[in-house]
């Protein structure tokens, strides 16, 4: 692990005791086009989309197939030509059960014919923006905020800074670093892109400095560019948090309850950068990520391609199935990540990665009383106390943890890591969080 | 030396008494005409604060019946009974005498209920949910986290032998505070002297209840058919018996093929009042 004085950082944070197999530069591989794909219509912060195809329709590969409902939604495309054959409730990650459109491949080509590639810098910053609406994309970081929303800031608002974030966002995953070191050019534009758009002076890459070649690869792409810098970062987490990232790079920090967009900055994943040079130049639409497989109990641990929808069994099958049963199984990383009940899940706009986990890794342990030894407090990212939060909310006393900066927490999982006692911190927050949802919803 | 005596007492005698005289000026200007009518109304409430009647406790009830026009009888742990108590001592009339209802529990489910997934972590439905809606394969049946058992505070649930929440329908007040609590909308509110219930919650289709429990409606609607006097109905897939039609003839009982439809024996409603006054 490379730590120098020089990188910068954040204050808190943690060093997970990491499995040295699985992390590390993950390799490629080719995945063939599936069968079927079971496209969700919620795959993005905000109003479902509203699907624009029925049962028996046929459609092509990047056919608009369900519209944005709101300013805070996406667009959605079919990732595979062929017949719709079902919309309906099917599981999904997070949510039991949520309405996909499942489409069937026929024999029809399933390449994306694009219009020629066009000069992004004839385009004016609305046509930019609207081609960035029409291609649906939201942040591939895992939170999955439209990024047009990102880039609509409110007039008092000046926008000084904008970030690609090539931080890892949880250890294991490598996806970051694979669209980094594979396409630097679509990161490189795409960052100029939204600086175009927000009439923006400053581009900073921040790479974490675990991944020395990526560090290289865009070092040498901005190395005429001068106001794109590259940054390298302690390896440390949740380094790839937005608002923790916008710290270490520019030294400001979000207030409580604002966005990032209050302190001037705009932060956005570096496949979301990709995938705004392709709707820029093309018009390609989000129909496909890269995202990272790993785990000891299946045979291979890579890096993939697939077409947004694809399903998990499908994927585990094309890599060779398991070595042995697994325990548990994450979508996302290890630390905030969501476990799957099921392998019939899609990938959506927002899966960076799925993890999975033997008998022995999946660690179990029951709650224990809290021990008083402060240590969630000195390594909280945000800085509040999530003891004091979590035995507010233990008394069913929702308004004294809100008090207490319930609303600040990012929930990235660190203090229940480090807790000895085994106290299950961010799911008490993240009920509390319900709870209080459901109080002003009555 | 005794000066000092007589200086002090007296001084220390004005102080007291004009401070006495202020008092006494300050109770008349500041005067509070009290309902005495708000005080009767309150002894005659249980006073178990319990909330079911919307109000922040049963002062506030008292309050507002004699002064807002509140009606008389929204107290459910007082009944019926209470409520008369009430109309008699402000003279007015009730209209139509209420059953009081208390809570019940509609699931059966228990070990029969597959999981699909082993939930570690918040003891508490409502923090079980937040992960792919709870552990149950079933959308609508109890996990068994008890968050009814800890919001009742009047002790009347007690857990089966299976995990299960089961309401003591002779301590329950009929407070919704299990109510609220469940979040899956198991447990509903009954009229006291029910005796026949569908025991399952599941909105499903047939096939998903069956391959989520062997406990479960699959909405055959042989009980509706079945029924003399029409008080079964389909909500989605969900049989629903109407209490006030029911005849307890146990029909539906019979011809269930799920064995899904239970009967058991009411609480009199009238002597728990007695008991409790």
């Amino acid at each position: 692990m490379v730590t120098s004085k020089n990188t910068k950082t954040f204050k808190g944070g943690i060093h997970p005791d990491l499995d040295p197999y699985l992390t590390g530069n993950k390799e490629y591989f080719k995945i063939s086009p599936p069968d079927k794909v079971r496209i969700p219509l919620q795959q993005h912060i905000g109003a479902p989309a509203k699907p624009l195809v029925k049962v028996g329709d046929t459609v092509t590969v990047g056919q608009k197939i369900a519209e944005s409902t709101g300013f805070v939604s996406a667009n959605i495309h079919a990732s595979i030509s062929g017949k719709v054959t079902a919309v309906k409730k099917f599981p999904v990650a997070i949510f039991k059960q949520s309405v996909c459109i499942e489409i069937t491949a026929d024999d029809t080509d399933n390449n994306l014919h694009t219009p020629k590639k066009q000069d992004w810098q004839r385009l004016t910053p609305d046509e930019l923006k609207n081609r960035i609406i029409e291609a649906g994309i939201v942040g591939m970081g895992g939170a999955t905020f439209p990024t047009h929303v990102k880039l609509s800031p409110p007039d008092t608002k000046k926008i000084d800074i904008i970030i690609a974030n090539g931080v890892e966002c949880e250890p294991y995953l490598d996806t970051d670093r694979y669209t980094m070191c594979n396409f630097p050019h679509k990161v490189v534009e795409g960052l100029q892109i939204l600086m175009r758009i927000l009439n923006c002076r400053r581009g900073i890459i921040g790479i974490e400095s675990d991944t020395p070649d990526a560090i290289d690869v865009m070092r040498k792409t901005v190395a005429n560019l001068e106001n794109i810098e590259v940054l390298a970062l302690e390896v440390k987490y949740p380094q790839g948090a937005e608002k923790q990232l916008i710290y270490a790079a520019s030294g400001r920090e979000v207030p409580s309850g604002g966005l990032p967009m209050d302190v001037g900055a705009v932060v956005n994943n570096v496949a979301t950068m990709s995938a705004v040079y392709d709707a820029a130049t093309t018009g390609k639409p989000l129909i496909e990520r890269s995202l990272t497989i790993v785990g000891r109990c299946i045979a291979k641990s890579v890096n993939i391609t697939v077409p947004i929808g694809m399903l998990l069994s499908d994927i585990v099958s094309q890599l060779g199935g398991f070595v042995e049963n697994p325990s548990k199984i994450i979508a996302g990383g290890p630390m905030m990540g969501e476990v799957l009940y099921s392998l019939d899940i899609p990938v959506t706009k927002g899966t960076s990665g799925f993890i999975f986990q033997t008998q022995d890794e999946a660690v179990t342990f029951s709650m224990g009383p809290c021990i008083r030894c402060g240590r969630c407090v000195d390594i909280c990212p945000m800085r509040i106390c999530p003891a004091q939060i979590a035995q507010a909310i233990e008394f069913g006393n929702f308004e004294l943890a809100k008090k207490l900066g319930l609303a600040d927490c990012i929930k990235c999982g660190s203090c229940t890591y480090v807790c000895p006692a085994n106290r299950e911190l961010v799911q008490l927050i993240k009920f509390a969080d319900q709870q209080l949802k459901k109080k002003k919803g009555l | 030396m005794g000066q000092i005596f007589i200086y002090s007492i007296l001084a220390l005698g004005i102080l007291g008494l004009l401070f006495g005289l202020g008092l006494a000026v300050a109770s008349h200007i500041f005067h509070v005409k009290m309902d005495k009518r708000v005080e009767q109304v309150y002894k005659a409430l249980p006073d178990l604060n319990c909330g079911a009647c919307g109000y922040a406790g049963c002062k506030k009830y008292a309050d507002a019946i004699v002064n807002h026009g509140e009606a008389p009888n929204l107290c459910t742990p007082g009944g019926s009974e209470c409520a008369e108590h009430i109309a008699s001592i402000l003279g007015l009339e009730l209209t139509a005498t209420t059953i009081r209802k208390v809570a019940h529990v509609f699931c059966c489910g228990g070990k029969e209920a597959k999981l699909i997934y082993n939930y570690q972590g918040v003891y508490d439905c409502n923090a079980a949910v937040i992960i792919a809606g709870g552990p149950l394969k079933c959308d609508y049946g109890c996990m068994g986290f008890l968050s009814c058992l800890k919001a009742c505070k009047f002790d009347a649930i007690r857990v089966t032998d299976e995990g299960m929440p089961e309401i003591i329908t002779e301590k329950c007040t009929g407070c919704e505070a299990c109510v609220k609590a469940c979040p899956k909308n198991i447990i509903r509110m009954i009229p006291m002297n029910a005796s026949v219930f569908v025991q399952c919650n599941s909105r499903e289709r047939g096939k998903d209840v069956r391959d989520a429990c062997s406990r479960g409606c699959i909405g055959c609607t042989k009980c509706v058919k079945e029924c003399p006097v029409n008080a079964i109905s389909m909500d989605e897939g969900l049989a629903i018996i109407d209490h006030s039609k029911c005849i307890v003839c146990l029909k539906c009982v019979k011809v269930c093929p799920v064995q899904v439809i239970h009967h058991v024996n009411p609480v009199n409603a009238k002597e728990k009042i007695c008991q409790q006054s």
